[in-house]
């Protein structure tokens, strides 16, 4: 025998020990007898009033609410200014000569974090890392030596890839994402098979010359400085899409 | 008693409602196959009451969130306990989940009139998945950062409204204090809101059917109360050992001397969350991994492939379970929906183990998790025992900020911190050098001294470990120490002109200072071994004083008289080349002095010369001017060390700030620590 929980439909019925007296009367059906249109207009316009004046008071505060909540699709991305990443020298970079003779198959890749101001809804955080870029240097196809730099992040899903350096050939050297396997080769190029949609993200930047006057030869080391515009991109697309 | 039971319930109707829970029909009697709901009921109930009690001590921000789960871990009186009940009981919820699922597909349970129960479980399963994931990023250590980094990321792949629904959940274009907001509000206050009322639909509407009983036939019908209930108990109770049991595990091996409880035992915490750190140890949680193994299937196949592994598959297979009591109606349906639950049970288990064995074979993964564990240490034990603790911008900043690292990345090129009776100790820092013989920059021959000696370049300076302490300076003036540099053996047969590795050169052996003469080398060496050694213990005593060193508070309280006749002592003896408490000259005034020995190794002292080495006060103007004939370069009374903060009003301009010097200087006068009785007083 099972026990059905206590229906809740109808105002309890005048068998109960109660006081006051329920409203009398039931519920109206349609073959009640009604007078006219004009009742029925008038309850009907009641009925609508109920359920309109009840959601307007019930909607407000939920429209606050969604608007507020919306808020962030109206935040774009900070504007992207140069940040100096440091000089070739300290990058581990050197030659500082950019037109020195390097080496046709040789590779020199860094990882380092961007520093800057980082402004996080109501604080500004001044000189925090907010993202870290790979500069490589290399030789490219007429054995001019090429700089690049990229974004670390790997545009599969997001996490920092590492260099994978191969000794016997350097050119021949990967990044690798810890993450699900990507590769790319120093080029920044995607290797198959690799669950990355592209390559990986090549940032513009700037060779400015420091010239403050000095002609020492610590001085000549620390000649130029890498400054890069850095961005972050959307993962997951084949195509190189700023976040905006 | 019963009187007052009858008034109540007239009001209420409480017999009745009491009556209706407990004496609900068991065709075939209680079974222990049907307690998973119940645990699941009890669980969560767990979840909320740890979760509330954890909501009274966590912070979310992104400058409150680590802080204040590492204070409840490790400072807060059982805070380690309901953390690791919290974090282990919701490993336990998938774990039910699967079963209960199993149960209710095997049993049928999910045919008419209760299809619509099947899908509200389905959904209630959504959501605890949904907490489990909004629940990982709230620590904001490294692995809840990246890892959920990763699934947001592969949000903006949904088609149209991928890249809004990303900035959305992640509150901005980038991580930060509005994720951990909107994180918590899910976790806190809309995903346990939604489950509550879908709880509650789940159980009104499995109550109105009554149980779907396993061959009822086979035994006789009971009441919910006492059997079954029962049941539901030992088996909530089974999972709370085993909660309890992941909790102490840690504790039944290794030695954990020295620390504190919520250091070694309950859930884990990351170091804190720093977006300019990678971290090649990211992966989900458990249950996740055979997501995070499926997703690299998909090589290959670019941005599709990204779209087929994460949003299409996953959707079909909730599709299938959503559509397994409409194919239930048939017994072929049934057995299909049988067969995509035990292949889907199987592919789980099979990804999950293959993610886990590759993790294990893969070198560079176990070589990024133990770097994370020490990262993780460290964090915690800067947080717990520097006397600085966590400062108002947080925990990635006290990291980030660690004095043993900023002086192995800014110093560690040059000095060691060595401390030789303790080769293992944790802070030592000691860096690989070598030496290369000076080449005679016209003939291309290897330079040599009057004695037919090498001379190498020089390439450190001198280690600090215990700077100005007694005994560091007892050996800087000790006439075998002062220039002292051990190179290597090399294996080979030693040639002329090869690279020697320097094993030691404790103070100036590795320094051009060692090879100048009437310099201090020479009258430590010649001048000073004239003095008796009672003296020279004085000029020591009275010389470390000037740092005024807690770790020599009472030596030097003790020895005041010493210290007195030291001070006459270095007057007499040392005001020739240094200034000494307004006697004597500085480097910038007279060439040949050395540095102002006025308080010497004091904290200003210490701030000062790290500042600027090239002050008047210290190591300022030329050793030898060079010459213009020849073109032979001035040798400096500097020998190379940088200046790290020329001018520290100006942010952004110094190498080290003001405030990170302070800290090293702390660190190296061993202030940095709290030593054992002030820990103890916390």
């Amino acid at each position: 025998m099972s026990i059905a929980p206590p229906s809740k439909r109808l105002p309890p019925d005048s068998q109960s020990n109660e006081t006051e007296t329920a409203p009398t009367g039931r519920p109206p059906t349609s073959s009640d007898n009604t007078s006219g249109d004009d009742n029925h207009r008038r309850s009907f316009l009641v009925k609508f009033f109920a359920v309109v004046v009840g959601s307007i008071a019930g909607l407000i505060p939920l429209l606050a609410g969604v608007c507020a909540y919306l808020d962030p699709l109206r935040r774009t991305a900070k504007q992207t200014v140069m940040i100096r990443l440091g000089t070739l020298h300290d990058l581990g970079l050197d030659p500082p000569d950019l037109e020195a003779v390097f080496e046709n198959r040789d590779v020199l890749v860094t990882q380092k974090a961007v520093v800057a101001d980082r402004e996080d809804a109501w604080n500004v955080y001044p000189n925090e890392p907010i993202g870290r870029v790979i500069v490589c240097r290399r030789a490219d196809e007429n054995g001019k030596p090429s700089i690049t730099v990229f974004n670390a992040a790997c545009p599969h899903a997001g996490c920092v890839v590492s260099y994978k350096e191969d000794e016997t050939d350097k050119s021949n050297s990967r990044y690798r994402c810890p993450c699900h396997n990507s590769t790319f080769a120093t080029d920044g190029e995607m290797v198959q098979p690799t669950p990355s949609p592209r390559s990986l993200d090549s940032l513009n930047f700037e060779l400015r010359l420091r010239d403050d006057g000095r002609s020492t030869a610590e001085h000549q080391k620390k000649k130029y400085e890498v400054w890069v515009q850095y961005e972050n991109f959307y993962t997951g697309k084949t195509e190189k899409v700023a976040k905006a | 008693m019963k009187s007052l039971l009858t008034w109540l319930d007239d009001r209420t109707g409480v017999r009745g409602l009491i009556r209706s829970a407990l004496f609900e029909n068991i065709p075939g009697g209680s079974k222990w196959r049907y307690v998973w709901g119940s645990t699941l009921v009890f669980t969560f109930m767990v979840q909320l009451i740890t979760g509330l009690f954890l909501w009274m001590a966590y912070g979310s921000s992104s400058t409150t969130a680590w802080e204040s789960t590492f204070y409840i871990q490790n400072e807060m009186q059982g805070g380690w306990l309901l953390r690791g009940i919290h974090h282990y009981t919701a490993q336990a919820m998938v774990v039910l989940l699967a079963i209960h699922l199993i149960q209710v597909v095997i049993d049928r349970a999910y045919r008419a009139p209760r299809e619509i129960n099947f899908w509200l479980g389905l959904v209630l399963m959504l959501i605890v998945l949904g907490l489990s994931l909004t629940g990982y990023l709230l620590p904001w250590d490294q692995k809840g950062y990246w890892a959920t980094k990763v699934a947001t990321n592969l949000m903006s792949i949904v088609p149209l409204v991928g890249e809004d629904l990303q900035k959305l959940v992640v509150g901005g274009p980038d991580y930060g204090h509005h994720t951990l907001t909107r994180f918590f509000g899910l976790h806190a206050g809309i995903l346990p809101g939604l489950l509550i009322v879908f709880l509650v639909l789940h159980i009104g509407i499995f109550r109105r059917h009554g149980i779907k009983a396993h061959r009822p036939e086979l035994g006789q019908a009971e009441f919910f109360w006492p059997k079954q209930i029962l049941k539901d108990g030992i088996a909530s109770l089974v999972v709370m050992g085993v909660v309890l049991f992941l909790i102490f595990l840690p504790g039944m091996s290794g030695d954990h001397t020295g620390q504190s409880l919520g250091e070694y035992l309950g859930a884990d915490l990351g170091a804190p969350a720093d977006a300019g750190k990678p971290y090649d140890a990211a992966r989900p949680e458990w249950y996740f991994l055979f997501l995070f193994q499926f997703l690299k299937l998909f090589e290959g196949m670019g941005e599709s492939g990204e779209f087929l592994g994460a949003i299409v598959i996953p959707g079909v297979v909730v599709g299938l379970l959503f559509v397994m009591p409409i194919l239930g109606k048939w017994k072929l349906g049934h057995r299909f929906n049988l067969g995509v639950l035990a292949t889907l049970v199987l592919g789980v288990v099979i990804l999950t183990v293959l993610a886990k064995v590759e993790d294990n074979q893969n070198d560079d993964y176990r070589k990024a998790v133990a770097e994370a564990d020490e990262a993780a240490k460290r964090a915690t034990k800067l947080a717990s025992h520097s006397r600085p603790r966590i400062p108002v911008e947080g925990a990635a900043w006290m990291l980030r900020n660690d004095p043993a690292a900023l002086f192995r990345k800014h110093c560690g090129s040059c000095h060691d911190h060595f401390d030789p009776t303790d080769p293992d100790a944790t802070e030592n820092i000691v860096a690989e050098r070598f030496v290369r013989p000076e080449i005679d920059k016209q003939t291309g021959e290897i330079i040599r001294d009057d004695d037919g000696k090498i001379v190498y370049q020089p390439s450190g300076g001198s280690n600090l470990f215990g700077f100005a302490s007694r005994k560091w300076l007892t050996g800087l003036l000790d006439p075998e120490m002062v220039d002292l540099i051990v190179f290597e053996v090399s294996e080979k047969e030693e040639k002329e002109g090869s690279q020697k590795k320097v094993l030691r050169a404790p103070y100036f052996g590795n320094t051009i200072h060692a090879r100048h003469s009437d310099r201090m080398v020479d009258y430590v060496k010649n001048v000073l071994s004239d003095e008796s050694a009672e003296d020279i213990q004085k000029i020591i005593l009275a010389l470390s004083a000037e740092a005024k060193l807690k770790s020599q508070k009472i030596s030097d309280e003790e020895s005041q008289a010493d210290i007195l006749i030291g001070r006459d002592l270095i007057n007499s003896n040392c005001i020739e080349c240094h200034r000494f408490h307004g006697d004597g000259p500085v480097a910038g005034e007279e060439d040949n002095a050395g540095p102002d020995l006025t308080g010497y190794g004091s904290e200003k002292w210490l701030v000062e010369i790290i500042s600027d080495p090239e002050r008047d006060r210290f190591y300022a103007g030329n050793i030898e001017e060079g010459s213009e004939e020849d073109g032979t370069p001035a040798v400096k009374n500097n020998d190379r060390m940088p200046i790290f903060c020329s001018m520290p009003l100006l942010a952004g301009q110094n190498t080290l700030t003001p405030r990170q010097i302070r800290l090293i200087s702390m660190w190296l006068r061993s202030e940095f620590w709290k030593l054992e009785d002030e820990s103890k007083e916390d």
